[in-house]
């Protein structure tokens, strides 16, 4: 991968205010992300997560507010490079149109990631990784269950060999076993990716090196561990629903 | 020359029209109120056209007709406004740009190379042949901006997860330009295809009604088939990839009108 290790500031957010019509989406928002870490976000529905997830890889701007990224405004960045370099997969899934090798290839032929390679090898590996088998790359993508869509979006945004990973609620659609895969993966890749997860799963939060709990757009605690007793307390009290893994 | 049509052979084609309307109406189709405003629209327009073209064909001045031309080219972008649900930032500039370029390049190659007409400015030739050409490019413009912020809007996810995996908003948005631009021209190249064998076309079969000699008017008829696609070719494009520049910022961002302040959780249900 291409994250160099270390536990330098990689983000540093300031004073980051988003506005909708007439409310204010995230507001104040001081957050400071590390390399190789895995930082979990927690809160209720409607509380800024997704949105914050946005600005780190330039999906939005903020109204106000500063974002450093590798020590440079993150807007002066090459966008394209950016997101090449810090890769997203959503919460709904979405799959193009064709099979599940044409979904895992299609980025690789973007500009900005023609130079990264990957074989047919590569492509079974990741996918296997993530507990797909090979027969799975001439399925029609549309076909698949919301789990195994899911699976295929956060292999096909691992298969740019990113330095971040920003993953909104990766594990929501899948089972047990499936979910522990993911969660076993994300392990072993912190370290050498920064991770930046959005869930309410007590898996993530067992592994998280940083752990920031968002309600009404604001930053409420930010820590490096939290029992499972505390995070549930928070969920419960926010109305945020409890562990969805 | 051609034979006078007297008021009471109108009256004849409307008593047809008058019969449409009551069969959309006994039938309940819910085109009767369309179907009346633009017969009536049809009419009144026509006529007026009559009059101003009867008056400037007496004047025959260079600035009248290029006045009349503007004329067509403001109402045709009006026109187009009317039809986009979508209001993009600038958009009257960009028809304005699209059309008036596309439909003036092409009508000054057909005035200027293709018939030679001396003085260029003769109200008889530009004037029909101009406004053909204009409300063409209007109808493909029309149509490639209406399908191209659809197709943007409901497949905002596929191109927001393309452009959060390192594709340019030009990237991105590749299916939703080739397919808006393939919408633009279709009725152009479906008419081109079936010209002759489905039907003659209305300018051709105005001029053998006229009692021009058939191959003349095929010779005329081809050379404004093609000024007309080239017209709502160029046209449509200049307006795609202008409209594109609005609908995507520096940022390779989607910056939908209307859109762009709400939470992106709505906008996710929205499109989900």
């Amino acid at each position: 991968m291409n994250g160099s290790p270390g536990h330098d500031a990689l983000y540093r957010l300031s004073k980051i205010s988003l506005r909708g019509d007439n409310f204010t989406i995230l507001d104040s928002i001081d957050l400071t992300l590390f390399s190789g870490k895995l930082h979990l976000i927690a809160g209720p529905s409607g509380s800024g997560k997704t949105s914050l997830l946005r600005l780190l890889n330039g999906m939005s701007t903020p109204a106000s507010g500063s974002i450093v990224y590798r020590g440079e405004d993150l807007l002066s960045h090459d966008m394209t490079l950016l997101r090449s370099r810090v890769a997203m997969i959503f919460q709904e899934p979405v799959m193009f149109p064709g099979t599940v090798e044409h979904n895992m290839r299609i980025p690789l032929g973007y500009d900005v990631n023609r130079s990264i390679e990957v074989g047919e090898r590569g492509v079974v590996k990741m996918l296997s990784e993530l507990g797909l088998n090979r027969q799975a790359l001439d399925q029609d993508a549309a076909l698949l269950s919301g789990g195994e869509k899911q699976r295929v979006a956060i292999a096909r945004a691992l298969m740019l060999q990113p330095e971040v990973l920003l993953a909104d609620e990766p594990t929501s659609a899948l089972d047990q076993l499936s979910e522990q895969r993911v969660v076993e993966l994300f392990d072993r890749l912190k370290g050498d990716m920064t991770l930046v997860v959005v869930s309410h799963s007590t898996r993530f939060l067992e592994m998280a090196d940083r752990i920031i709990l968002v309600s009404g757009g604001r930053i409420v605690t930010q820590c490096d561990s939290l029992t499972p007793a505390e995070f549930a307390e928070f969920l419960s009290d926010e109305g945020a629903g409890g562990d969805d893994g | 020359m051609a034979e006078q049509i007297q008021l009471t052979q109108m009256a004849i084609a409307y008593i047809l029209l008058l019969a449409v309307f009551l069969l959309v109406l006994t039938n309940r189709l819910g085109v009767g109120r369309q179907l009346l405003i633009a017969s009536f629209r049809m009419t009144v327009q026509l006529l007026l056209a009559g009059i101003v073209l009867r008056y400037i064909f007496g004047f025959n001045f260079w600035y009248t007709t290029l006045l009349v031309l503007l004329v067509m080219l403001a109402s045709a972008v009006h026109i187009v406004l009317g039809r986009i649900e979508l209001k993009v930032r600038g958009l009257s500039l960009i028809l304005l740009a699209s059309i008036g370029v596309g439909s003036g390049l092409v009508t000054a190659v057909f005035i200027f190379l293709i018939v030679g007409r001396f003085p260029w400015y003769d109200a008889v030739y530009v004037l029909p042949i101009g406004g053909m050409i204009i409300g063409n490019a209007m109808t493909a413009c029309a149509l490639v901006v209406e399908r191209f912020t659809s197709e943007v809007r409901q497949g905002r996810a596929l191109i927001e997860t393309s452009l959060s995996l390192g594709a340019t908003s030009k990237e991105a948005s590749t299916a939703a330009f080739r397919s808006a631009y393939k919408a633009a021209l279709l009725p152009t190249i479906v008419s081109m295809s079936g010209i002759g064998l489905v039907h003659l076309p209305g300018m051709m079969t105005g001029q053998i009604l006229a009692g021009v000699e058939p191959m003349l008017a095929v010779r005329y008829q081809i050379a404004i088939i093609i000024a007309i696609l080239a017209a709502a070719a160029i046209s449509s494009l200049m307006a795609l990839c202008l409209v594109r520049g609005r609908l995507f910022n520096s940022y390779h961002q989607i910056v939908m009108p209307g859109e762009c302040d709400k939470p992106i959780e709505a906008l996710n249900r929205q499109s989900s």
